[in-house]
């Protein structure tokens, strides 16, 4: 389990987490926010990168005690000149695998991660995808009680996105998982209960439906007179040569109109604090 | 039994970090067993002269060896500093200074078969080893200590290139205190005497390096 009670987190003057608290069991965690709301800044504090105040307990260990996590940094290089294998045995190094079992490790993450066939290709052959799935294994080499994904999704393409989600569920089955993006649509599909960072507050937290529920009785579908300046324009589409707007708004519009909230939605309201 | 799992463990670092180099790791060793023999071969053809030898032995090996001391530092240093992804490497272990100090060692091993051919011609250049050792250290020093100061590592190539100029400059214009470089080995206690103030400097620059390595995830 892992316990986050009262973090906070300041540079210089500058408040960037401000008294976050959660508990985190096996499964898969979405982290939304926007850019600078402080999901890398709780990230870096959970792998103890930064001091902070307040109490991070993974495990019943205490924060400075790290036991086995698996991080993947928003940006990630590669050595050129090391094959796919070798940066995962320099990885396995870093993380202190016992000699006997890097091989069988190795093997396991190559796998999990389609990238068996390129263990022999060195880094400078590698597409930007590659990397990312590189990094990807690094971070599960060891089978870590706390994973942790920065915008992991970034680079990859559409069929190693979804294989990637598949994964996402496996893993979060023996660990937890913490994932952060700004893509709604990876977090609907494979996160369990979704945290929702602003301004370096917990704005809300919860399931997917939990989260969707914010948005009910707020989320319409109105032609382009309807809309008025006051309301928050989420989407458009054309049907039959007119435009229409998915829309939040407080205003009262006949319930013919209404939609069904999604966690988009629900994200947007606690945002843009409708 | 840790100690020597961390030794390992660091060995094996500097190993992957060095293999991901390529062909750049080479140049330590083509420059111990090439350029400077090479110089010296030259010097000794121009005069056949032992003395002149001599002379030319001493003047090179201050002049590269030190700037060679740390090329596998600034690439290790380099990648824990302007690697994409670095706070990887200061999860488990913040402290970069062991792997450091291996490669180092690593540098001193390589210099030895160089120092025997030497002596074996003129016995006391092994006080030149000694006071190399005591250089590079220092020049390790200095590259640890602006590399993680200024989080730039081309900050640290040109502090170390400038003072490894100046000190060459200083000794032609005679100017003491900043230079090593001397056409004469001091030996024993005159040697020691010599280095003391290049050891000291050598172990602040250390302790201000391990002070802002500690700080560098931190800053970021």
């Amino acid at each position: 389990m892992l316990r986050i009670e009262d973090a906070s987190k300041n540079f210089r003057r500058k408040q960037v987490l401000k008294g976050v608290s959660c508990e985190f069991q096996n499964g898969v965690y979405g982290l939304l926010g926007p850019n600078g709301a402080g999901k890398t800044t709780l990230f870096r504090c959970i792998l103890n990168l930064y001091p902070y105040q307040g109490t991070i307990v993974l495990d019943s260990e205490e924060g400075g005690q790290i036991p086995l996590i698996g991080y993947l940094p928003q940006k990630m290089g590669v050595f050129p000149n090391l094959t796919v294998e070798e940066q995962l045995r320099y990885f396995a190094n870093l993380k202190e695998i016992r000699k006997e079992d890097v091989a069988d490790e190795i093997d396991r993450v190559l796998q999990l991660t389609n990238l068996s066939e390129v263990r022999k290709v060195k880094g400078r052959k590698l597409s930007g995808g590659m990397v990312r799935r590189v990094g990807i294994a690094q971070a599960l080499l060891n089978h870590p009680a706390l994973i942790i994904f920065d915008e992991p999704t970034t680079g990859l393409d559409p069929e190693e996105r979804m294989r990637f989600k598949n994964l996402l569920r496996e893993i979060g089955k023996e660990s937890i998982v913490l994932l952060s993006t700004h893509i709604v649509e990876d977090v609907e599909a494979v996160c369990d209960r979704i945290l929702i960072l602003k301004d370096g507050c917990l704005a809300a937290k919860g399931t997917q439906e939990e989260i969707s529920h914010i948005a009910d009785g707020l989320v319409y579908e109105v032609s382009k007179d309807d809309v008025l300046s006051e309301d928050y324009i989420e989407k458009e589409r054309e049907a039959d040569g007119e435009m229409h707007f998915r829309i939040l708004t407080r205003r009262q519009l006949p319930d013919s109109l209404l939609q069904k909230p999604n966690v988009e939605d629900g994200y947007l309201c606690v945002l843009k604090e409708i | 039994m840790r100690i020597k799992r961390n030794i390992a463990r660091n060995l094996k670092n500097i190993y992957w970090q060095l293999k991901g180099i390529g062909i750049f790791n080479l140049a330590p060793v083509l420059g111990l067993y090439v350029l400077i023999p090479l110089a010296n071969l030259a010097a000794y053809g121009m005069g056949h002269d032992m003395d002149y030898l001599y002379v030319n032995i001493v003047k090179q090996c201050q002049i590269f060896c030190p700037i060679l001391s740390v090329w596998y530092v600034i690439f290790v240093l380099e990648h824990c500093i302007e690697e994409p992804g670095n706070e990887l490497l200061y999860i488990r272990h913040r402290n970069k200074l062991p792997e450091l100090l291996l490669c180092y060692l690593t540098f001193q091993i390589l210099l030895l078969p160089l120092f025997a051919v030497y002596t074996g011609m003129f016995p006391d250049l092994w006080w030149l080893y000694l006071k190399l050792c005591v250089i590079q250290l220092l020049y390790l020093g200095l590259a640890y200590f602006t590399a993680f100061l200024c989080r730039k590592i081309t900050i640290s190539v040109l502090a170390v290139l400038c003072y490894s100029i100046s000190t060459v400059m200083a000794a032609t214009i005679e100017v003491q205190g900043i230079s090593y470089y001397k056409v004469i080995v001091n030996q024993g206690t005159d040697l020691v005497r010599e280095l003391i103030p290049f050891a000291l400097a050598a172990g602040v620059m250390l302790i201000g390096g391990c002070i802002c390595n500690y700080y560098f995830p931190m800053r970021k």
